[in-house]
């Protein structure tokens, strides 16, 4: 019995520490106001650091996979690997936070609070092994998402975001809602096991059953995640939300999402492998065609940025569509790198955020190359990963899905995502001609003041998009190591 | 005493759930109806739930449905919050006028 309680606890100790830290955090701002801002800052920070260690101990205590509480939760190094990433990025996007909402004026307490409540949801996300605790984990972190687009209350643009985003969520809960339901009709279960072995031998009306609910379950996490068709809020969330949220959002919460969509669908799915992977193609390439298209025309530089996302997460499906096995670890690569790029590029626009003037349009960022060179070059290596120029990791990453494609007997589709990137050089390239070829408009230029903390961190995405182009292949290797635990049950 | 069939329960879900879509996605003028529309969908949602627990003697589906009912409560509360905002900013709460981000 002891021991059962200390199994328990160990489990649970990261997500429950960050949730007393949530409440705390909300408690010395309602008993201390503005006063305790730096206090709430910095005990947000090291709390995340601290879980962080204490996902590390769970590493040591629990070298295999073991199922808590009657299956709701798994914790194996794939969970792990989830929770680390969500408290890394989200580390790092609140880094950039403080002196953003100093800048704007906004209170420092609530924001914290509400994302470290986020947080709380994604890492529950990622070791959910159970629809009820999916839902609740989903729904935890989407909320305060919510509450955090309308941050600004002062701005009409934030409202709109917040109010667009808050519509096309409730609709994605509802679809992975009724989706949720019909799967429990056929397989009379909430567990991903559970499920999975009755997917396994449902035939006839039982199947097409199963297949409608998966179609639902997809589309709500397509919407989570920002794919075509269900991009409509992604675009809008960026662009009208306050810089330091959009921060917040580009990372953490995707990361968290897709570790789901993988457990759920290798772990409850897989049997219908064949049926689902062409909704995944589907999608993939609509999203592909969709982002890259849209984007060509985009002036503001968040809205480009956020249908450079569209595309590049239709990219990263065409894997875990191609293949059952293989093409998962490409596609778990890709996201990561992503991820880690993305919070790189907008954290250097976040950074050039001044109380002279804001960086919204691409043409804003003119003249970057002189005014400071370095955060240009940073920029610009982020740019090339994303476009997926060598060596940069961006080209390991689209090779390794092209890779797992042809493999998988793909080739029409290889071709049109190599098409779609073609396409996709067009924007991005027109970003590092525009830093350093183009004359800033303006008729006031100022220097970006940057703290050199923040500049060594933005450095190390930088670098991370350079090192790990260059030497891909441990991360490669230890994608597919943690594969394998969704993959047994 | 005659048992209503899972299908007309299933059927009458589908339907909901339907009109419910539409409502989110034909609504042209007010927010309200919107947030309507929503609390309906998981309505129609509870009862697919509420009907397959019922018909397998399985009681975790009628559990599911109330943290679903818990969760919508928490939803509406912040979508009113956040309609609340959009009307004091615009004074209005049309659909018809959110056109500041678009592209």
């Amino acid at each position: 019995m002891g021991n059962f309680v200390a199994l328990y606890f160990d489990a649970i100790l990261p997500s429950a520490f960050i949730l007393t830290l949530a409440c705390i955090v909300l408690l010395l701002t309602a008993f201390f106001k503005h006063k305790a801002d730096g206090w709430i800052y910095y005990s947000t920070q090291i709390g995340l650091f601290v879980g962080i260690g204490m996902i590390l101990r769970q590493y040591w205590c629990f070298p295999d996979a073991v199922a808590i509480a009657q299956g709701r939760f798994r914790l194996d190094h794939f969970s792990m690997l989830g929770s680390l990433l969500v408290l890394a990025l989200s580390f790092f996007a609140l880094f950039y936070s403080r002196k953003e909402l100093i800048r704007q004026q906004l209170a420092i307490g609530e924001y914290f609070s509400l994302c470290l409540f986020s947080i709380v949801g994604m890492l529950v996300m990622a070791t959910a092994y159970h629809f009820l605790t999916f839902y609740i984990a989903l729904e935890l972190m989407s909320f305060p998402l919510y509450i955090l687009c309308a941050y600004h209350r002062g701005s009409s643009k934030g409202s709109e975001a917040a109010l667009k985003y808050f519509v096309t969520g409730a609709l994605a809960s509802g679809f992975l809602l009724y989706g949720i339901s019909l799967i429990y009709g056929v397989t009379h279960s909430f567990s991903f096991v559970d499920v999975g072995l009755a997917a396994s031998h449902a035939s006839g009306g039982e199947m097409v059953m199963l297949l409608v609910g998966i179609a639902f379950i997809l589309a709500g996490l397509a919407f989570k995640l920002g794919l075509a068709p269900f991009h409509m809020w992604l675009p809008d969330v960026y662009e009208g939300a306050p810089p330091s949220v959009t921060l917040f959002l580009v990372g953490a919460p995707k990361i968290a999402v897709l570790f789901l969509l993988i457990r759920l669908f290798q772990t409850s799915f897989i049997p219908l492998f064949e049926h689902w992977s062409e909704m995944l193609y589907l999608i993939a390439a609509l999203s592909l065609l969709v982002g890259n298209i849209a984007a060509l025309t985009q002036n503001n530089l968040r809205r480009m940025l956020a249908y450079s996302s569209i595309s590049h997460m239709g990219f990263m499906l065409l894997a875990l569509a191609a293949s059952a096995s293989a093409g998962l670890s490409a596609a778990l690569f890709y996201m990561i790198s992503y991820a880690i790029v993305s919070l790189g590029a907008f954290a250097v626009i976040t950074l050039l955020n001044h109380h002279k003037g804001t960086v919204e349009t691409v043409s804003d960022l003119a003249g970057l190359s002189r005014r400071h060179p370095w955060l240009a070059f940073i920029m610009m290596m982020l740019i090339f990963s994303m476009a997926g120029i060598p060596p940069t990791v961006g080209f390991v990453a689209k090779l390794s899905i092209l890779l797992s494609l042809l493999a998988a007997g793909q080739v029409a589709m290889a071709v049109f995502a190599v098409l779609m990137s073609v396409v996709g050089l067009y924007y991005y390239l027109r970003v590092i001609k525009v830093m350093y070829f183009d004359e800033p408009a303006k008729e006031v230029v100022y220097a970006p003041v940057v703290s050199s903390g923040s500049l060594a961190l933005v450095s190390l995405t930088g670098l991370f998009a350079l090192l790990l182009g260059i030497f891909p292949a441990e991360l490669l290797t230890y994608c597919q190591t943690v594969l394998t635990y969704p993959l047994q049950i | 005493m005659t048992v209503i069939p899972l299908a007309y329960y299933l059927m009458l879900s589908a339907l909901i759930f339907g009109i419910s879509i539409a409502g989110i996605v034909m609504n042209r003028h007010h927010l309200i109806k919107a947030l309507m529309s929503i609390e309906l969908m998981l309505l129609a949602v509870n009862i697919n739930f509420v009907a397959f627990s019922q018909y397998f003697h399985d009681i975790a589906g009628q559990i599911f449905v109330f943290f679903i009912l818990t969760v919508a409560a928490a939803e509406s509360a912040i979508g009113l919050a956040i309609i609340v905002l959009v009307f004091r900013r615009r004074g209005s709460i049309d659909i018809v006028t959110l056109n500041e981000l678009r592209g």
